[in-house]
């Protein structure tokens, strides 16, 4: 049987990266604008990044923080799209669109809010 | 028709051309790389874990033993971000002294840094030829501190021994000696046609990339990004500072970025003794409670210390986030895609100057 | 003793391979080692070569405190260097875990618990003169008559 050479299973490393303090505020803020719970957002990331990525969260959350507008900061989109690589950027205008809408079709604030977020949330887990 | 196979390669952890241990899994086709993807944890040792706690006598130590290549400057970053929060102004002979320090540590990262890119294209004379030019910064930096690689030089309030006259003599003949001999081999570099072949337009870093993924240091400026740490540094901004952008943003550029750098190093020191004046080299001062999120250049980028201390001077909580993070991963995630060929792979990732150690910490 | 034997113990004594492999150090003992390849000490002179390639390697040297990601690894990299070999532990790391064997930490010292080691040379890091000469001192010990005395 062919036995892969030097495969481990990355994953309590990976939250070892996660746990240290500057990236688990990362999460967390992340976490807060999705609306969903701190380790939900970590089992995503576990699964989807690579451990250098885990790495470079903080530093590019911080580039991430200085593009996007009022609304896309909201929602979290420039975070979602540069930092944490989990929309794509055409998802990112789509779900940016479809909140300015809600609202002008005389949706509430935190009701569009809430929709975005689902939204964002069902993107995420395909 | 020839089908073309997807495979899978793995480089590393132990490998000929790294110095450190990492693990580059490479999706290719043919030569060509389609995507890579780096495995980390074969030298964490969880720093920041230990230093929770602890004061900051013993801090210090382990702020050096973060990288041993760069440990000057972790030395630096610490100690300024300890002594910001408890409002101790270095003394101004002590404050030069610093950067001299500094940038001879500069100096022999960069060597090394060249030194391994060389080497990892095959050209074992200039790799060779570098490293011996490495052994003339290490003795300066002996010469003044007392030890070639962890020396612990700066403290609270200054730094701990002085440099005597007939030092300051040693150390600008030997700058002389450094400058003539580099631009020997900078020529050397410039027009190797090899060397032009296996770097010029390879590992191609787009300003956009380097931006999203917040890469720092020589492969940011290779790239045309002005970020340098120096240029807010009070004693720097004395010396006249100003940092070195280059526009190719290949290999060679970043290469060339970090030879100038030497330059401007020997450059930088030679002002600072012209500027130093005799006077103490430490001062005093009580470690205060406080928290900060202090900067400071490491030869490899921008590095940063979040620390909070409290009235006894232990180290509460403390965050670093070295410049070879953001670079490696720029690197692996932006520059290797597309290479053309997996010889490229190496070089590649030489060229931003990995170093693992302080990425794991 | 053999003149065959003989023949060997002169041809090892002036060409011996090293490999380094760094399970968790700080960096500073491994541009140590690397300063022993400058022209200024100059390794090659006394028949040292450092390939990194444990396959052809006679002398491993390790530097770093052991980091959980080693567990599985480094055993079979001891396994794949051919006979006769050697250990070095390079560094206060390998011997003690230095600075990082504290509470709260990764790291796993002494390696020694993981594979044979032959000797220490302590020091934050040592100076490359004192990798050079263990290695010269110890590798004639190491190597002499190697087929004999197995037997
Ligand atoms: S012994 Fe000291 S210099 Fe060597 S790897 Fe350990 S901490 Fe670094």
């Amino acid at each position: 049987m062919n036995r892969y050479l030097y495969e481990k299973d990355l994953r309590q490393m990976k939250l070892i990266i996660l746990e240290s303090r500057r990236h688990d505020a990362a999460v967390m803020e992340l976490a807060a604008t999705l609306g969903i719970k701190r380790q939900q957002l970590r089992k995503i990331l576990i699964e989807r990044s690579d451990m250098m990525f885990l790495e470079n969260l903080p530093a590019r959350c911080d580039a991430a923080r200085e593009t996007g507008d009022d609304t896309e900061r909201l929602l979290g989109i420039p975070l979602l799209t540069q930092a944490f690589h989990l929309l794509s950027r055409e998802e990112g205008v789509s779900v940016r669109e479809q909140y300015l809408q809600r609202i002008q079709s005389g949706t509430t604030l935190e009701g569009a809010l809430l929709e975005a977020q689902m939204e964002i949330l069902e993107m995420i887990k395909r | 028709m020839k089908k073309t196979v997807d495979i899978s390669l793995p480089v590393g952890p132990m490998h000929p051309c790294f110095k450190e241990p990492c693990r580059i899994k490479c999706e290719t086709r043919g030569e060509y790389v389609l995507s890579a993807e780096v495995e980390l944890g074969y030298v964490k040792k969880g720093i920041e874990r230990i230093m929770r706690g602890r004061p900051w006598q013993e801090v210090m130590f382990l702020a050096e033993r973060v990288c041993g290549i760069c440990s000057v400057i972790h030395n630096f970053v610490f100690i300024e971000s300890v002594e910001k929060i408890s409002g101790i102004v270095p003394t101004e002979r002590a404050a030069y002294l610093r950067v001299i320090v500094n940038e001879l540590d500069r100096m022999q990262s960069h060597l090394l840094a060249n030194y391994s890119y060389c080497y990892t294209i095959e050209h074992e004379t200039l790799a060779m030829y570098l490293l011996n030019l490495r052994e003339t910064v290490m003795d300066q930096l002996e010469l003044i501190t007392g030890a070639r690689v962890t020396c612990a030089y700066i403290v609270p309030g200054g730094v701990r021994s002085d440099l005597r006259p007939d030092d300051a003599d040693t150390l600008r003949a030997a700058l002389d000696h450094i400058d003539a001999e580099l631009s020997r081999f900078v020529r050397i570099f410039e027009t190797g046609p090899l060397i032009a072949l296996r770097s010029k337009g390879i590992g191609i870093l787009t300003k956009e990339a380097a931006i999203e993924s917040h890469a720092v240091g020589p492969t940011a400026r290779a790239s045309g990004i002005d970020n340098d740490q120096r240029s807010t540094h009070p004693t720097y901004k004395a010396l006249g500072f100003s940092p070195i952008i280059r526009q190719e943003a290949d290999n060679y550029a970043r290469i060339m970025v970090r030879f100038e750098e030497v330059f401007q190093s020997t450059g930088l020191i030679r002002s600072a003794l012209a500027a130093m004046k005799e006077g103490p080299i430490r001062g005093g001062g009580t470690i205060k409670a406080g928290s900060i999120r202090y900067r400071g250049e490491a030869p490899r980028g921008e590095l940063l210390y979040e620390l909070t201390t409290d009235d006894y001077g232990r180290i509460l909580e403390i965050a670093i986030q070295t410049p070879s993070i953001p670079n490696i991963q720029v690197c692996s995630h932006a520059m290797l895609i597309d290479a053309q060929s997996a010889a490229d792979i190496t070089s590649i990732f030489i060229s931003s100057d990995p170093c693992i150690a302080c990425t794991e910490r | 003793m053999s003149l065959l034997q003989n023949l060997k113990n002169a041809v090892r004594s002036r060409s011996i391979h090293v490999a380094y492999v760094n399970v968790g150090s700080c960096n500073g003992c491994d541009i140590e080692i690397l300063a022993c390849l400058s022209p200024r000490y100059d390794i090659e002179q006394y028949g040292i070569y450092v390939h990194n390639n444990p396959r052809e390697a006679d002398v491993l040297l390790i530097t770093g405190a052991f980091s959980p990601q080693w567990e599985d690894k480094l055993k079979p990299l001891w396994d794949k260097i051919p006979h006769p070999k050697v250990a070095v532990a390079i560094g206060n790391c390998p011997i003690s875990g230095c600075v990082f064997n504290r509470p709260e930490t990764l790291v796993d010292p002494p390696v020694s618990k993981h594979i044979p080691i032959a000797a220490e040379i302590p020091g934050c890091p040592p100076r490359p003169t004192e990798i050079i000469s263990t290695i010269l001192s110890l590798a004639p010990i190491i190597f002499k008559d190697y087929e004999e005395t197995k037997k």
